[in-house]
Formats: C-alpha cells, structure tokens, sequence
C-alpha cells in the first residue's frame, strides 16, 4: 500500500499539471474536440486523488490532515472537486485554469515535502472527525474559489465599463456566468461550513460529556472565527436573495471575505492557542 | 500553361463600377456557356463574383490571349467596357495568382480584414464553375488550397476575431454581459433607420421578446412587424424600461430621452440583473451620466466605434501571422504544382518500385552467398527496367498542359501512393509553367537524372518560367493594410 502512495503521490502533480495545461489551452480557444479532454484529465486525476485519500487514511487509520503537508493536498483536491461541481452545473470551461493552477500549486507542495504523521490524537481517528474536516476545508476552499471569481468579475466589469475589448474581455466567460460561478461557490462554501459547525459543535459536546475535550469549544478562537465567516456570508446570501444585492456587490464581498477569512486565520493561528491542534 | 486571375474590386473601382461589372449567380450559366468556344485556349476558369469584387481565375495556354478574351467575354455579358479598357482592373500571372486568391480566401483583401463571408463566397464559386464542368484538376485543388487557408487564418489566428461593425459591436457587448440573449426582453425606442440595424442584430439573436416604442405608434407597429415583436404605446416606456435587459435607442429626439435620474428610478423596479444599454442616436437620446450608474452598461456611437476600432487594429496585428500561413500554403500548391511534370512522377515511380525491390531483397540476403547475391541485384534491376518500360513511355507521352494530362499524372500518383515531396524538391525538368519562380536543372547538366528518368535523349518542356506574375498598371495601388471604415460586413 505504501508503493500505490508513493506512486499517487508522484502521478498526482503530474495529473494536475496534465489538467491545467488542458485547461490552459481550453483558455487559449481550443478546437471544440480537444475541450472535453480538459474535464475527462482533471475527472481522472480527482479519481486518483480519491484513492489516494482513501489509501492513505486506511494506511495512517485517519483522514491524512494531521499536519499541512498533508492538509495541502486535501486543498488541492477540494479546490478541484469545487471547480468540476461549478462546471459541471454552469458549463464553463474558460476559468478552469485559473483553479487547477492553485490545484497544481497546493499539491505539488504537498506530495514534494508530505510526511504522513502515523502518531495522532485519538479524536482525529473519529469518523465523525472526517466528515467535520472535510466539509470545514470543503467550505474553505469553496469560499477561496468564489474569491478567484469575484475578482474575475470585478475585472470584466470594469473592463466593460470602460469600453475596453482587450484580453479579459475576449477569453473570460460573460458576466453574468461569473456571477453565477461566484454565487454557486460561496453557496457551496457556506453549506459546507453550516454542516462543519454543526457537526464540530455536536461532535465537541459529546466529547466534552465524556471529558475528552479539555475547555469549552465555543470560546476557542478557531470556532469564532469560523462562526463570524459564516454569520458573513450567510448575511451577504441574504443580501442578495432576500434585499436583491446587485452582483457586482456579492462580488466583491465575497473577495473581502477571502481576505478576512486568510488574514484572521493567520493571526489567530499565531496569536491564539485553539484546541484545534491534535498533532 | 500558366495561371492567371484578372478582375475589379473595391481597392481598385468604385461600388457603381464593381456593381456594373458583377456576375450574377443567374448569369453565372451564359457566361461558362460564352467560354466554351474557347476551351482550347482557357482550360479551366472559375469565376469569383460578390458586391466588392469580380475576379476571373484562369488556367490557360496563353495568358495575354487568354486575358484579352476574358475582359472582352465579361464586358460582353455585363454591357460594360470596364475591363477592356483596363481602368478599373488588376492581372496576375502564376504564383501572383495563388497568392492573391489565399489572400482573397483569408479576408486579408476584403473591405473588412478578416470579415468571413468571403470563404463560403470563394467556395461557392468554385461550386458553380465546377457544376458548369468549366473546372479540372489545377482549379480544384486550387480552391481546395483556398479554403483551408481561409480555415487555417480563422483558427490559427485571431484574424477574424472581434466584430469591426458598429451594429454587430452592440450586439457582442450585450453577449458580454448577459449569458443568452435568448432569455432576455430587448426593448427599441425609435422607429427610425439608424435603429432599424442594430434592432434587427438584436432580433436576430433571437431575444424573449423585442418591444418597440415609437411617439407615432403606427411606426412601431409597422417595425415591431418587420422585427417579429410587438409595439407598445410611447407613455408606457417606463414600463417597457423596467422589463428590458437591453434597450436600443434610436430616435430623432434633440435632447436626452433618458437621464441618470429615470434610469435610476427602473434600476430600481428592475431584477438584480445588469441592462445593456445601446445609444445610436445622434445627438444622444441617453444622458452620459446613465453609464455611471451600477450594473447599467452605455454604449453610444463613441463607445461603439472605438469597440470596433479596437478590433480593427487587433486585425491588423494580425496580418502577418496570416502572410505566414499564406506563404507556407503557396509553396505547398506550387510544390504539388511541379509534381505534375512528366520527369517527377517517373522518378516518383521508379523510387516507389525500387524501394519494394530494396525490401524484398533485404528479406532475402541470407538466403544467398554474395555471388548469387549479385546475380539477383542485377536480375532485380532488369526486371524492375522492363516492368516500368511501358508506363515511363506512357508517361513521357502525356500532354501536361492539358487538361487530360494533368488528370493523368495526379491518378498516377494517386494509384501508386507517390511520395512526391523529394522528387519536387529537385524540381527536374520544371513545368515552366509561371507558376514556380525557379527553373528545373537542365537534364543536360545531370546526366543521372536522364539516367534514371529514362528521359535522357529528349529534351524536357523548357518553357521560360514567369518568374513573379506581372501586375498590370491600370488599377489603383493595392495596400492590404489600407483602412477599413465600412461597417456592413460582406465582400
């Protein structure tokens, strides 16, 4: 089993950077046979991702997420999985390199520097764990992606504005499919992070009844800071369902989130202890 | 033989001239039906006829005689003595002649660069001449050559990219920003000509509903007809505002119709959605401040030309990738041009026999010591000379300036699978045709050509090559990189 993670660990890169070429000559206005193949590469490799995952996890008895080289390729392959369910549902390829050359980047770091931790807290070995970090780095990683589409939007939109039919305007999807893009993704983020709250929260009682969990989770800076991302993208989804915010508005919300989400992370990641940490 | 094309277009006559001059598809029967009689002299010929240029490619066994009747056929047919008298027209002779329908083919000589209509025009011409059997084997892979060139200049460059009409401007911009037109309500406000264009691009995409609205209301009736929409009365504007995703406005009104303020107040009744805003009246019927308002884009005359003017010169950039593809494609016509001489093909032949006997002597090496070994080489060589005795006389004795003869020589490559590309290289015993600028090597000067050819004792055709084609003076100096204002596509 170790080989097969070794050899994933060495085909899955290659597989992204495969993908991304693809995409990247999707991007450059590929004949209409070659842009199937673009979707066909990236399914197989997020196929082979799977495996790997799932290999490794049997190998490591738990989600390989115990320490960042191993959170990276998660990333990679939430990214992915976020980028195909867009595509999937609003039929755009044109963006798809901007997504798996993050996909390629976070996964190349991982599989150049991972090192599986075999030694972990019990917790993590708790399946309930698994549905937890998935959905929360699912909810992460999708918010990330709505991010990369808000900025793709606010540049077509001023380039639009501007009267200007240069690169942007000739290779990005229209408008309107951008906001689509960015609206699917911060709604796939925040019901990822709606069932990563409630599970982690659910989960963390119990353990907290069996006194397995030292402190209370509700004031561990991690749970707060996760809990106010979504409190404001759930309040930037009602702007925009309930009080009809006009896209451009979600748009750059959305690219404000992102960068509260990754500068709070950070601070809070240096500053605050969390009981977050089980390596 | 020789190539020729002669003809009158928009950089050399005026629109009444090329209008006088154009071979209508009804008239395209009469005027293959005049050649007949002259078969001999013009082998082939195809005629290319559109409201910017009429141009007649030719495959004929004198080009001044050739040239001569041709002026005086079409200006015959047509009434006219345009090409007769030489004013308006242009002539070129041989690989000029390639060139120029490659540069025709990839919209590099059309009123618009790069606009493509003219492919399907060029392909449809050749269709008409073929059915009327006034084409052969030169013309046909001619044509053929044109329209992949014409393909390859649309997908390996970004040549014809970018609308450069206004009218189409409009419409690209709105598919800019909403995702199918298809889905949307388009509103035009005027019933005036200037609206009536970009309405019926609008119309053409095929929008939910196209709603007209005109202070007479007959007039919007009478175009929502025309347009397949409906009319509505000029005090329900507000509310036609209100439900349209893109507005056309076209009216003859001296001040702005629509200002910031009104605009704002059907943002606010509207979707979530943007409005495409399209302003082709002059003075301006939307007040500036309109595009400043969110998720509301203005185009007006202003904005839309300079949209096509950016496209226009993004074109031009492009030319010279196209003169690339262009230069390659007439090297591989003339390369497969010269194989159609009598000495390529036989050394063609000869190879493609001797490369099998090569073969099947190699499988045979071990079973001979080097004495028998010999023996069968020259054997080989004996058999091989006797078997392509009588088709090298055959060939030797094709008319390759004829019709027949050119038919003759491409079947036998076909029939043999010929790989001509090493034998045309050499160019021996060149066509002199005027299509290739350079002249075979004298059989003379290589003995072992005439050797292997067989071709030895008689002299090859050695015609003198037209080294460049010949651009006759009478037209107006030809600049594909002139500008181009018109804003209706079309060639």
């Amino acid at each position: 089993m170790d080989t097969a993670l070794q050899l994933l660990n060495v085909l899955l890169p290659l597989g992204y950077l495969l993908a991304a070429v693809a995409y990247l000559v999707v991007f450059m206005e590929a004949p209409e046979w070659a842009r199937p193949w673009a979707t066909r590469i990236t399914v197989w490799v997020v196929g082979a991702h799977v495996v790997y995952l799932f290999l490794a996890s049997l190998t490591f008895q738990h989600v390989p997420v115990a320490n960042a080289w191993e959170g990276f390729t998660f990333i990679a392959f939430a990214m992915a999985v976020v980028y195909l369910g867009l595509e999937w549902r609003w039929k755009d390829q044109a963006t798809g390199v901007f997504l798996l050359v993050p996909v390629l980047f976070f996964q190349i770091l991982s599989s150049a520097f991972v090192t599986h931790t075999r030694e972990v807290d019990e917790i993590l070995r708790s399946p309930l764990f698994a549905v937890h970090v998935t959905s929360a780095l699912l909810g992460y990683v999708a918010l990330s992606v709505a991010a990369v589409y808000g900025a793709m939007y606010a540049l077509l939109y001023r380039e639009l504005k501007k009267h200007r039919v240069g690169l942007i305007f000739r290779r990005m999807p229209n408008l309107e499919t951008l906001s689509r893009l960015n609206l699917g993704a911060v709604l796939l983020g925040w019901i990822a992070l709606t069932l990563a709250i409630l599970i982690g929260s659910l989960w963390a009682d119990e353990l907290a009844s069996q006194g397995r969990l030292e402190g209370t989770f509700y004031t561990d800076p991690k749970f707060l800071l996760t809990v106010v991302l979504w409190v404001l993208y759930g309040l930037t989804l009602g702007g925009r369902y309930l009080f009809r915010w006009p896209n451009r508005q979600l748009a750059y919300l959305s690219m404000v989130a992102f960068l509260l989400m990754v500068g709070s992370s950070l601070a809070m990641t240096l500053i605050f202890p969390s009981f977050h940490q089980f390596s | 033989m020789e190539l020729l094309v002669l003809g009158v277009s928009h950089k050399t006559a005026s629109a009444q001239v090329r209008d006088e001059v154009q071979v209508h598809p009804e008239e395209m029967g009469e005027f293959y039906g005049r050649l007949k009689p002259h078969a001999d002299l013009i082998r082939e010929v195809t005629v290319l006829s559109t409201c910017n240029r009429t141009e007649v490619y030719g495959f004929v066994r004198d080009r001044a005689e050739a040239d001569q009747v041709l002026r005086e056929l079409v200006d015959e047919l047509k009434g006219v003595s345009h090409l007769s008298t030489g004013q308006f027209t242009y002539s070129w002779a041989g690989r000029e002649t390639v060139r120029h329908l490659f540069r025709v083919a990839s919209g590099l000589d059309s009123l618009m660069i790069g606009e493509s209509q003219i492919l399907g025009q060029v392909r449809e011409a050749f269709e008409v001449a073929d059915r009327q059997k006034a084409t052969g084997a030169l013309l046909t892979r001619l044509f053929n050559s044109a329209a992949h060139v014409g393909k390859r200049a649309r997908t390996e460059t970004e040549i014809g990219r970018g609308t450069v009409s206004v009218a189409h401007a409009a419409v690209e911009m709105a598919q800019k920003i909403l995702d199918r037109l298809e889905r949307y309500p388009v509103l035009v406000i005027g019933a005036g000509a200037t609206g009536v264009l970009v309405a019926r691009h609008f119309a053409d995409a095929g929008p939910r509903v196209l709603t007209v609205v005109n202070r007479t209301f007959e007039r919007a009736q009478a175009l929502a007809d025309e347009l397949g929409g409906q009319a509505r009365p000029w005090e329900e504007m507000d509310g036609a505002l209100v439900e349209a995703r893109v507005i056309v406005t076209a009216t003859g009104a001296r001040e702005p119709i629509i200002d910031a303020r009104r605009m704002a107040r059907v943002l606010k009744r509207s979707g979530r959605g943007p409005k495409v805003v399209v302003d082709i009246s002059n003075p301006r019927n939307v007040h500036p401040r309109v595009g400043d308002l969110d998720r509301l884009f203005l185009y007006d005359l202003d904005a839309l030309e300079s949209i096509a003017d950016q496209n226009r010169s993004r074109r031009r950039r492009e030319i010279p990738k196209v003169e690339g593809v262009i230069v390659e494609e007439v090297d591989r016509f003339l390369a497969w041009y010269e194989s159609l001489d009598m000495v390529p093909v036989i050394r063609a032949l000869r190879g493609r026999f001797q490369e099998i006997a090569d073969k099947e002597l190699a499988r045979q090496v071990k079973n001979f010591d080097s004495a028998d070994l010999e023996s069968l080489k020259e054997y080989t060589r004996a058999l091989l000379n006797k078997l392509l005795h009588q088709p090298t006389t055959l060939i030797r004795g094709v008319e390759t300036s004829s019709r027949h003869g050119i038919h003759k020589l491409v079947a036998i490559q076909e029939l043999f699978e010929l790989d001509m590309e090493p034998f045309q290289n050499d160019k021996a015993g060149g066509r002199g045709s005027g299509v290739g600028e350079e002249k075979g090597p004298d059989l003379a000067e290589k003995p072992e050509l005439a050797e292997e050819t067989g071709l030895g004792e008689d002299p090859v055709p050695d015609d003198e090559p037209d080294p460049k084609g010949r651009r006759e003076e009478d037209g107006r100096e030809e600049d594909g990189r002139e500008e181009d204002r018109a804003e209706e596509d079309g060639s």
